[in-house]
């Protein structure tokens, strides 16, 4: 092999090419990255086509199986929207999107371009490629429906398995120094997550797309679809003479091309050798590939490139000028005087005109930052309860609702569990405008809930939580503020 | 350097980097467990995180190199280029097999064992449905039962594991079974097929049809597609980009596995 032919295998194939823009694409928020914030603009109501996740500081979209999973909980709107769209892609490409557009697609791929022994497929991979029915079935379906029944979201396999989340948003958000509180909230839950992301990860060099095969419900809601189609790959019947080299050729588990395990990556119809299977839909190109026409296919694909890599530089342009979310410098740090609000107060009537400023009461105070959307928050909500009913007028205890826009209303949520509780229920006061920061980011909060600040009777702040709390933790967060 | 000689020191290198790549993924996992079962007030702190994993840079940054030298290896010494290699795909075989024989020619001892090694493959996976469906009947009804699930949210992770411990047996079994079931049928269609070869071929079987295009798939889409666009219309003027979108840029760490 000459040099010329070895640096031509170094050349990306163009289906990697894709998956690199399109991983850039959804993630073209690089300002995250950058100052450690996620993305809180509009275009975040949109849901990417692949996994995603949304608390990726680079995402710039929803992630499709976070956002199905919480609209079981939300209104009937919620879940026609993201339905829709789910079946919109399903019925476009079906599973096309794992080969072409899935960014964690792209990263075991990479992965398992190490060269080191493989793990073929066999029955018994076969057999494996039904589990992930099962993980969309339990983690997707029953276990967010069963608590979407008590009007709380619950995204199961968004807390328990997806390691696209723990390796873009956790670790993506972790790695950023300015993030360094979120250590504090770091517990089993993670232990265990990162465990199951590093098994995912060394698993995919041996394996090829270990986590696409085996575990991915997305896919598996997709493959669904794959015969169904509009793009994709096909085999034209009358010319296939069953030689099996499509089969063979291929590194995910199909018992015929274009079935439901089929990421219709393309890499067989180089392969068949009469040419019997061929691209679904629209043709990629609208010059012919005959030969004759190749300064027209030239033209062409220079033209692709340009418009392709216009719009991306475009959309990280876009996101880059967009603005952070807005945090004062005096005020919200431990030690510092409390930064004060005017806040509404909501009732199990609704949200009334009162207003009350939670820094300003003279006593021990507790803020916590709270949305009916959010499952650890209402989880700890019993715990200020608890607090506000035992110490009485000596402390101050405000849940302020951080996001007006979220489906379920927090006075109908107060109305049905916390009608004669001492807590003071508030409502941030700027947060229902898309893309702005209320009361929550100026006290420092980063776009992660629940969050909590602790003041003295001074309105000195004497402690952050930014994380769920125990009632232990809290008690004693008061205890140390008393002292 | 000679091919086979490429082709051994290639084994040899990458399965040196598949063993360190295992051993990088374990250390990483141990270095983890380690944090969490130092426990204390806070479990992890940036402080602790950089001690349990400075000891375990040098064999990862090991791994890293023999990974880039793996990869420049590949560059400097490729592979011989060589035909793929078929992997026998027995059930095709077997079709393409039934397509040039003539049935009508095959001997009726022959014919019994062929139907034999049919009904020997369908037993086998009928009894791997009723498993599966055994497996569906114990775990369904207990996991759709509403009361299984903490109504105390803080202790949902909990009854979800209880849930997850019954989940295990009720797919583990069917799957073992499944894979059983797999080797099983690929093993009597290879029988059949040895089988089925000895039929005479036909002389002048027709060819098979050719597909008409299939004007019910292209309604059906259009009709699905028309549901979905209808649908997400119908969500978005109701309002339905709000929740998604309060879930997306109002992140609950919880959920996404933060903690």
């Amino acid at each position: 092999m000459d040099m010329k032919e070895k640096l031509k295998k170094l050349i990306p194939t163009k289906r990697k090419i894709m998956q690199l823009y399109f991983a850039l694409l959804f993630n073209a928020n690089l300002k995250g990255f950058v100052s450690g914030n996620i993305y809180q603009g509009s275009t975040k109501q949109f849901c990417a086509p692949g996994i995603n996740c949304y608390s990726c500081p680079g995402a710039v979209g929803a992630c499709p199986l976070g956002s199905f999973q919480g609209s079981f909980s939300a209104d009937r709107s919620t879940l026609f929207y993201v339905g829709g769209i789910l079946l919109l892609y399903s019925i476009l490409f079906g599973r096309m999107i794992c080969g072409w557009l899935c960014p964690f697609g792209l990263v075991q791929e990479l992965l398992h371009k190490i060269p080191t022994p493989k793990v073929k497929k066999s029955p018994a991979t076969r057999v494996l490629s039904y589990l992930k029915y099962v993980i969309l079935v339990f983690f997707v379906l029953i276990v967010p429906i069963m608590y979407a029944l008590r009007n709380t979201p619950l995204p199961a396999f968004c807390k328990y398995i997806c390691p696209a989340g723990t390796l873009e948003g956790g670790i993506g958000l972790l790695s950023n120094a300015v993030n360094e509180s979120y250590f504090s909230m770091l517990g089993p839950l993670f232990t265990w997550k990162f465990l199951l992301m590093v098994s995912i990860l060394v698993g995919s060099v041996f394996i090829f797309r270990l986590f696409c095969r085996f575990i991915c419900p997305l896919g598996a809601l997709y493959g669904l679809f794959n015969k169904l189609s509009i793009f994709g790959v096909k085999v034209e019947s009358s010319k296939c003479t069953n030689c099996g080299l499509c089969l063979s050729h291929c590194k995910v588990d199909i018992k015929e091309v274009g079935d439901q395990e089929c990421i219709s990556c393309g890499e067989c119809i180089n392969v068949c050798p009469t040419q019997a299977i061929k691209w679904k839909g629209i043709k990629a190109s609208p010059v012919q590939d005959d030969g004759k026409h190749k300064k027209a296919k030239l033209v062409t694909r220079i033209i692709s490139a340009v418009v392709l890599v216009g719009i991306l530089a475009g959309a990280i342009a876009y996101y880059w000028q967009q603005p952070e979310p807005v945090s004062i410098t005096q005020g919200n740090q431990v030690g510092e005087l409390c930064y004060g609000e005017q806040l509404k107060v909501i009732t199990p009537d609704g949200i009334l005109e009162e207003t009350v400023d939670p820094t300003q009461t003279g006593k021990v105070t507790v803020i916590n930052f709270w949305g009916t959307w959010c499952t650890p928050c209402c989880a700890e909500l019993p715990f200020f309860a608890q607090v506000a009913d035992e110490y009485g007028d000596s402390v101050s205890v405000f849940a302020v609702h951080s996001y007006l826009l979220a489906a379920e209303t927090a006075a109908a949520y107060v109305a049905d569990n916390y009608a004669g509780s001492n807590l003071t229920f508030l409502a941030d006061y700027a947060i229902d405008d898309v893309g702005t920061s209320g009361y929550y980011s100026t006290l420092g909060g980063r776009g992660t809930y629940p969050y909590t600040v602790v003041l003295d009777e001074d309105g000195v702040i004497s402690k952050i939580f930014v994380s769920s709390v125990t009632y232990e933790s809290l008690k004693a967060a008061v205890e140390e503020a008393f002292n | 350097m000679n091919s086979k000689a490429i082709k051994l020191l290639r084994l040899i290198y990458g399965i040196a980097v598949s063993a360190m790549t295992a051993v990088s993924g374990l250390l990483l996992m141990a270095a983890c467990l380690q944090i969490y079962h130092s426990g204390g007030e806070q479990i992890y702190t940036p402080e602790k995180v950089a001690a349990a994993f400075a000891p375990i840079a040098l064999p990862v940054y090991i791994t890293l190199a023999m990974i880039a030298g793996s990869f420049l290896l590949a560059f400097l010494l490729p592979a011989e280029k060589k035909r793929p290699q078929v992997q026998k795909q027995y059930a095709l075989l077997l079709r393409r097999a039934y397509e040039r024989a003539d049935m009508q020619l095959c001997g009726s001892e022959l014919l019994a064992d062929i139907r034999q090694e049919q009904k020997k493959r369908r037993l086998a996976l009928i009894l791997c449905l009723a498993v599966w469906v055994i497996g569906g009947i114990v775990f369904l009804p207990y996991a759709c039962n509403g009361s299984n699930y903490s109504e105390e949210l803080h202790l949902a992770t909990d009854s979800i594991v209880a849930v997850i411990w019954l989940l295990i047996p009720c797919t583990l079994i069917p799957t073992i079974c499944s894979i059983f079931a797999a080797y099983y049928s690929r093993a009597s269609i290879r029988r059949e097929l040895e089988l089925v070869k000895l039929v005479p071929k036909a002389v002048n079987k027709p060819a098979p049809q050719v597909e008409k295009a299939d004007r019910k798939l292209l309604y059906i889409r259009l009709a699905v597609l028309g549901l979905a666009l209808g649908v997400i219309v119908g969500g978005f003027v109701a309002g339905g980009t709000a929740d998604v979108l309060a879930k997306a840029v109002a992140i609950c760490t919880e959920c996404v596995g933060l903690g």
